[in-house]
Formats: structure tokens, sequence, C-alpha cells
């Protein structure tokens, strides 16, 4: 018996699978667990093979774990790809119409006739709420929490369509009620828990509306799209502009000229799209216009896995754009500091008047994954130096782009008196006007990366997670971070088999990095030498790009590291393994 | 109250003598003086070219953007307050060749923003290669025998799209031309001024007597596409001037309800309360 499940729904596009892993994550979060739920879809509308991986537990969950306690299948396919997965003892649910003939192992199948019964109660497409019955009762879970949320999710449907899901759902759970199996779960002491549950999407919108925004700018592209969708919903509520662009250059463009005219605003695309805003992201560091830009990644080059993940844009963000320039990059770990991040995106380019970028990836951007609350009062809103109406009207020959010591100058608005200027994509002298001159070119050069100096020293260094007296450093950025949590957790609450003795010995800690430029050297260089005495650089893209940012930064090299790009985002299990051939002194890398 | 000194800067126009920019430099400021607005009371969105370069010698809030991309500043600068009058001021080749998109599309949704479109069919900045509004024959250094490509009508382009105000306007006409552009920014919703504009070190044979020559007023504004896409061709060696083509489509953005009575600008960069939305994540 256990408290902590792991379920992977699997079938075709367009056949509700994304629902069932919805409905259970949000059953299992109002049943007082913590979950993680994590979509995998190929680029298609119908059919192919999609799969929702629901894990909760009663402790701690961070990020995602191998064994699947519990596989539901749709169709055919998610029986051949998915099987494996599936623990000895486990259980498999699949839809009697499927044609096949299980091979003698220790995992429970259990056939039912999910579209039949969908049939009978009039709507073949319950098959998927007849699935989540039966899963519900595997597990050892009532309907009770589960018929609420269909009779709110159906509500505008009408009371018929709320009977009818209820009565398949529970027709799924009496179903497997009579076969009498022995529930997967400990008898649940049902909570009502505080607990929120959110996408990284949504935290990030969350961030960007309690930050006040203005505009928000976007052309659709997987995984940033539900961005759009979110902020669009609650536009009017809040009194912000979403429009969708012509294009990424429009969007971004469109954001810059909003920003010009002292309105928060932001755009979000993926690595192809960032690709089209990259010289506009030039424009707004020489006008020193500020800009927050959301770059969720996908797997590259060019269209590459468009709704896998990876970390493959770092160095590509840190260094995107033409020419000498500050801008901010911020890669948040989990949804808390993604909000935390949004908000302080807005800040930062207020502040300094030029470009923050926050860097997500699929997999942090469209897993749900509960995460307490976010604590929006701890935040502020810092819109940096904007001149003030009555004082600029009283100054005499307002010069925007001053020399001053932090190289930050007063930044007066369209429409204020007095404070008449030119962002100049040339380079310029004090009032925007265009100077080519060898002198104003070193001292606004000089002003704009006075900026930068000013900016690194305020950047917060990395945190470390965990025990302080660890053998074993994991050192990780952005949505490293959750596998991380979730490795250490299971390295230091093992209990010592013939298996994993040395394992056992080292316990593990975590140093994660969020703010990854412009790099605080100091606070960098101070956190590293802090490290275990092993460590174990994760990141997932071929070529290491945090890696050689630490080496060539800092000088700083981990012991190993263990890089993973196939789309497919970590689990614990991986890191588990690397970690044993480090300990062991088996070490390839 | 301006005077057209006050939207004078330190800096003299670098332009060639004689180039058509200057009669379009001095229709501008006639066309703000003449409105009552003040050099803080507009913002101004310029490409980069020989017309960009403007954005030094006019007194304003001025933004001089990426080569083809004042448009899209534009919109956004106008969703961000709507009460400010938003002027681009771009060439054919920055804004018919790298941003035609953004031309077109802005067109589409009606932004109210007002274009004066320096069109001369070359880029003069670069040393006079052909612009998207080359006629057929027209020789330079990339393409030495001569342009077989069919020009681009940015009137017909912005007809198409059914935009709000679409004129075209003869540099070397500055009265004329104060007067269309002064209608365009009173216009609400896209405004087009397409202004014939010589330049004579590039494209000489294009000369102030070549259009004079060419352009005949239109005789009445008209509301119908298929009229107005008439009007806007040059056919016959005739070039029609004035207003082409006008609707009463409302501006872009009039069409989001919290933008009825709110301005961007006073309603946002406040912290939210968003305890609402959070309950909806329990």
């Amino acid at each position: 018996m256990k408290s902590e499940i792991s379920i992977k729904v699997g079938g075709p596009a367009g056949a509700g699978v994304k629902s069932v892993g919805q409905i259970l994550a949000k059953t299992l979060q109002r049943s007082g667990f913590q979950v993680f739920e994590y979509p995998e879809y190929p680029s298609l509308i119908r059919g192919g093979h999609n799969t929702e991986l629901v894990q909760a537990s009663l402790g701690e969950k961070y990020s995602l774990t191998k064994p699947v306690d519990l596989l539901i299948a749709l169709d055919d396919k998610t029986l051949k790809l998915d099987l494996p997965e599936v623990v000895s003892g486990g259980m498999v649910i699949f839809d009697s119409k499927i044609e096949f003939k299980p091979s003698p192992s220790k995992i429970i199948y259990l056939s039912i006739p999910l579209s039949d019964i969908a049939q009978k109660l009039g709507n073949p497409l319950m098959a998927n709420v007849v699935a989540v019955g039966a899963g519900l009762k595997v597990m050892g879970l009532s309907t009770l929490m589960t018929s609420k949320l269909l009779t709110d999710q159906f509500f505008k449907k009408g009371p018929d369509v709320v009977a009818a899901n209820i009565k398949a759902l529970e027709a799924g759970w009496n179903f497997v009620k009579e076969k009498g199996f022995k529930p997967i779960l400990d008898s649940v002491d049902v909570k009502p828990s505080n607990n929120l549950m959110m996408t990284g999407n949504e935290a990030l919108s969350l961030g960007a509306i309690s930050a006040g925004l203005g505009l928000y700018a976007a052309y659709p592209m997987t995984p940033s799209t539900p961005i759009l969708h979110y902020l669009s919903a609650h536009q009017q509520e809040f009194g912000y502009v979403v429009r969708q662009a012509e294009d990424e250059i429009s969007a971004v463009n469109m954001i810059i000229g909003a920003m010009h005219m002292g309105v928060r605003a932001m755009c979000g695309t993926s690595g192809g799209g960032f690709a089209l805003m990259n010289e506009s992201l030039a424009l707004a560091g020489m006008t020193e216009t500020p800009l927050v830009v959301v770059l969720v990644q996908r797997p590259g080059p060019a269209t590459g896995l468009p709704t896998w993940t990876e970390q493959g844009e770092l160095q590509y963000a840190i260094h995107a754009a033409h020419g000498e320039f500050l801008k901010f990059v911020l890669a948040p770990g989990d949804n808390r500091e993604i909000f935390q991040m949004a908000f302080e995106a807005f800040n930062l380019a207020e502040r300094y008047q030029t470009p923050a970028i926050i860097m997500l990836d699929k997999f942090l951007s469209e897993s749900s994954m509960t995460c307490g609350n976010l604590f929006p009062d701890k935040f502020t809103i810092d819109r940096g130096k904007i001149s003030d109406p009555l004082k600029l009207k009283r100054t005499q020959n307002y010069q925007r782009y001053q020399l001053t010591d932090d190289g930050i100058s007063e930044r007066s608005l369209p429409g204020m008196e007095g404070g008449v200027f030119c962002a100049n994509s040339d380079e310029h002298e004090y009032h925007g006007l265009v100077d080519e001159s060898s002198s104003m070119r070193i001292w606004q050069v000089d002003k704009r990366l006075k900026k930068m100096d000013a900016a690194a020293k305020m950047m917060p260094g990395p945190k470390f997670i965990g025990p302080k007296n660890a053998k074993i450093t994991i050192v990780a950025w952005g949505s490293g971070k959750l596998a991380g949590i979730e490795t250490m957790e299971m390295i230091n609450n093992e209990q010592k088999t013939k298996n994993n003795e040395q394992r056992v010995k080292n316990r593990v800690n975590v140093l994660h990095f969020s703010y990854l430029w412009p790099m605080n050297v100091k606070a960098v260089s101070e956190a590293l030498k802090n490290c275990a005495p092993s460590t174990l650089l994760i990141e997932q893209n071929a070529t290491g790009q945090f890696q050689a940012l630490l080496k060539e930064q800092i000088g700083w090299e981990p012991t190993a590291h263990l890089r993973k790009y196939d789309g497919r985002p970590f689990y614990a299990e991986e890191i588990i393994g690397k970690i044993d051939k480090l300990v062991n002194g088996l070490m390839d890398s | 109250m301006p005077s057209l000194n006050s939207f004078n800067t330190s800096i003299f126009p670098t332009w060639c003598p004689g180039c058509g920019d200057f009669g379009i430099w001095g229709a501008l400021k006639q066309a703000l003086e003449s409105l009552k607005i003040n050099p803080d009371q507009a913002a101004f969105f310029f490409g980069v070219g020989c017309s960009g370069n403007i954005s030094s010698f006019i007194r304003g809030y001025g933004f001089h953007s990426l080569h083809g991309r004042s448009i899209a500043n534009a919109a956004g600068a106008k969703l961000a307050n709507y009460k400010l009058p938003v002027i681009v001021i771009a060439g054919d080749g920055d804004m018919l060749g790298e941003g035609l998109s953004h031309f077109i599309h802005a067109a589409r949704a009606n932004h109210d923003i007002t274009i004066i479109l320096h069109n001369n069919g070359v880029f003069g900045l670069t040393t006079g290669q052909s612009s998207p509004t080359a006629e057929i024959g027209f020789k330079s250094k990339p393409m030495p025998w001569e342009t077989t490509d069919e020009p681009i009508n940015p009137c017909a382009l912005a007809i198409m799209q059914q935009a709000g105000f679409v004129s075209r306007g003869f540099a070397g006409d500055q009265e004329g031309l104060s007067n269309l552009i002064n209608q365009a920014i009173n216009h609400s919703g896209f405004s087009l001024v397409d202004v014939l504009q010589p330049c004579v070190t590039f494209n000489p044979d294009k000369s102030y007597i070549w259009y004079r020559q060419r352009i005949k007023s239109v005789e009445s504004v008209t509301s119908d596409v298929l009229t107005g896409i008439k009007n806007s061709l040059w056919i016959d060696e005739r070039i029609s001037t004035g207003i082409i083509y006008q609707n009463s489509r409302p501006a872009f953005h009039s069409n989001y309800p919290q933008l009825v009575k709110d301005n961007l600008l006073d309603t946002t960069g406040k912290k939210r309360d968003i305890s609402k939305l959070l309950n909806g994540f329990k």
C-alpha cells in the first residue's frame, strides 16, 4: 500500500486523453495530493499518440519518475508503446473493443467496455469519462470529488449533459467495484486543500496580469500559445489588451511601441519566433526602451520537435541580436519562480530601460503542477526613472540620454510637456538626435554598458536546496530545478539495500540558477565554491550550454554532466543512474 | 500655440539640394501647425532611409525605428495611448519592401495611424537600387539591364484592405500636401498619404516636371473599393492625387470594449489583485 501514484493515459488526439489526465489530476489535487501532470503529444490534431502522465503524492512531488502504476489505454498503440513502463503488480485498463491478448505477467489487465458503456448512456465520446470512473476505483478514490468537477465543467452545457457524464463516471467505477480489486492507494483521507495547481504558462500570465500588464502581442507558436489564450480570456475583466499580430516581428515591435508610450507590454513566442524578433531586441537596447519577451523553448533547429521539450536556447538568448547592450535572461524553475520572474521582468526592463527575456520550456510551460500559493503580495511594482510630468514641465533642456553614474537616465513619455526626445536606432546625442562623432559614440556606448555592470552586481546568485553537508551537488538551471529536487529527495530518503550502498552514503543537494544574465560573477563564484565535493550538471541540450557559460564566466567545471536532448524531460531515475556511476567511480565524463 | 519653428531641431536636413523630402518636411510642419498640435502632443515613428532621417529634423516625440518596422511600433503605440496622434514617416523601400506585411495588416486592421509614405521609386540612402515602386525599365546596379518587376501600388493595396483613408500627394505641392496630411491626421482610422517624391540624385528621370505633367486631382472621394482602386492606378500617363478613397470603418482600438472609456496608459502599470483568478486554480 502506498501514498503515491503514477497514472498514464494514452490514446489518439481527439479521444479526450487530455481530459482524463486533467480530471484525474484535479481530483487528486483536491484530495490533498501534490500533483505533477505532464502531457505528450505530436504536432497534429487528429490521430497520433497522445499521453498524459499524472503523478501524485501525499508527500512531496516535484517532477517525473519512470514507473507507471496504472495505465489507461484508449487505443491499441498505448498498449504497445507504454506497457513497458507499467510496474510489476501495476494495472492496465483498456477498452474491450481493442483486440489485445495480454501475455502472462505480474501486471493486472482490466478489459472494460468503455465505448459500449458510453454508447449505452447516449454518447460514445464519454468513453474517456467511463475510464476516469474505472481509474478512480482502481486507485481507491470515490467519485464524489470528480462528480463535482464534472458538474462544474459541463454546467454551461445543461443538466442533461452533466447527468450523463456523472452516470458514465459511476458506470466505470461500478464496473471495477464488481471485480473487487485491492486499491492501489491507502485509504485516502480527503481533506480540502488550498493548494493551487496550474501550468507554467498560466503562472507566467498571472505574474504579468498582477504586474499591471497593458498590452500582450503574439503570433501563435507552440508551446507559448496557451499564454495568448489565457491572457486573452481575461483581458476585458482586467482592462489590458491582447493582440494576435501578423508575425513575431510585428508582435515585438508593437510591444516596443507600447513600452515607448509608457505602457507595460509583453510578447511571447518559441525559438523560431524569437529568432524573428532578434533585430528588434537590439532596437530596444539602442533606444533604451523597456521590453519583456517570453521565450518558451522547444527542440530546434528550425521547426524541430514542435511539441517537445529542450533547453537549447540559453546561449542564443544571451547573445541574441546585433551589437553590445544589456539584456536580462531569467530562467525560472517552477511555478512560484515563473510568477515572480514574470513580475520582476517588468521591473527590470523598466528600471534598466532594456529587454528582459523570460525563458521557459515546453516541460515547464505545459505541465500542470501543484505549487502551494503564489504569494502575489510579496511583489511591488518598480517603474524606474519615469519623469514626473510636473517637474518635467519646469525642466529646461531635458536630455533623455543624459550620462549618469549607473547609465540609467530619466525617461519621459510621449505626451508629457517638456520631455520631447527621439528614441533613435541610430547612435545619438543626449536628446536622441543622430550623432556619429567619435566622442559621442564612446560616451553613449559606455552609458549603455554601465547599466550592464550595475545590473550584474544586483543579480541574485544561485540557490542551494537541500542539506548543507552533501557529498554531491546537482547543478541545474531553469526547469532542471524540478528534476534535480525530485532526484535529491529520492536519494536522501532511500533505505539502504545491497544495490544502492554507495549511493545512500552520499547525501545530495541542488544548486539552482534562475538569474542567468547578466551574471553576477561574485555571487556565482561564491556559490560554486560551496558545492559538495562532487558535482553533476544537468541540462536539456546536447552541447552543454550552461556548462560552457560557467566555464567562460567563472572558469568552473562540474565533476560530471548529464545532457538530454531527445525532446523528453528528465526522469529522476536517469539522474540517479548517472549519480550511481559517479559514486562507483565509473565516470565517463 | 505651435509655430513652424517649434518643429525644427538643432540639425538642418542633410538631404540633397532639391530633394522632395524638403517639401514633405515643410508640409508636415505646416499641417501640425494648422492642427495646433504641439511637438509634445504627437508620437512620430520613423523608418530607416533618407525619409527616416527626418527623425533628427522634426522636433517631437520621435521613435526612429528599424528598417520596415515603424508601422508595427506605431500600431502598438496607438493601442497604448489612443489619445495622441500617431504618425508614421517612412519610404517606399522601407514600408513596401521589408515592411510590406505590416503595411497591409495595419490597413486591414484599420489602426488609427497616419502614414506619410515618401515614394520616390528608389533606395536613396544606399545609393540608388530599385525600390518596390520602381517602374519597369528602371536601371540600377543590382539589375544592370532593367527592372522587370511590376511596381507595387500602395494606394491600391490599402484600398483592397479597406483602409479608412487613402490619399496621394506631391512633394512639389507643399500647400496641397499639407492639406492632405491635415485631413489624414484628422481621420479616425488608417490614413495613408502616398507622396510622389522626386529623387534628384538617383532617380532624375522622374523629375518635378515629369510628375507635374502627369498628376491630376481626383474628381470626388469615393467609398467604393473598385472605383478607388481604378482611380489609384497609374494609367494613360495619368496619376491621380487627392483623397482617392475614404470610408467610416471604426478605428481598430475602438473594437476593444475595455478601451471604450479608458486609455491603457492610465489603467495599466499598477498592481492588480488577482485573488479571483488564483481561486480558479484551487
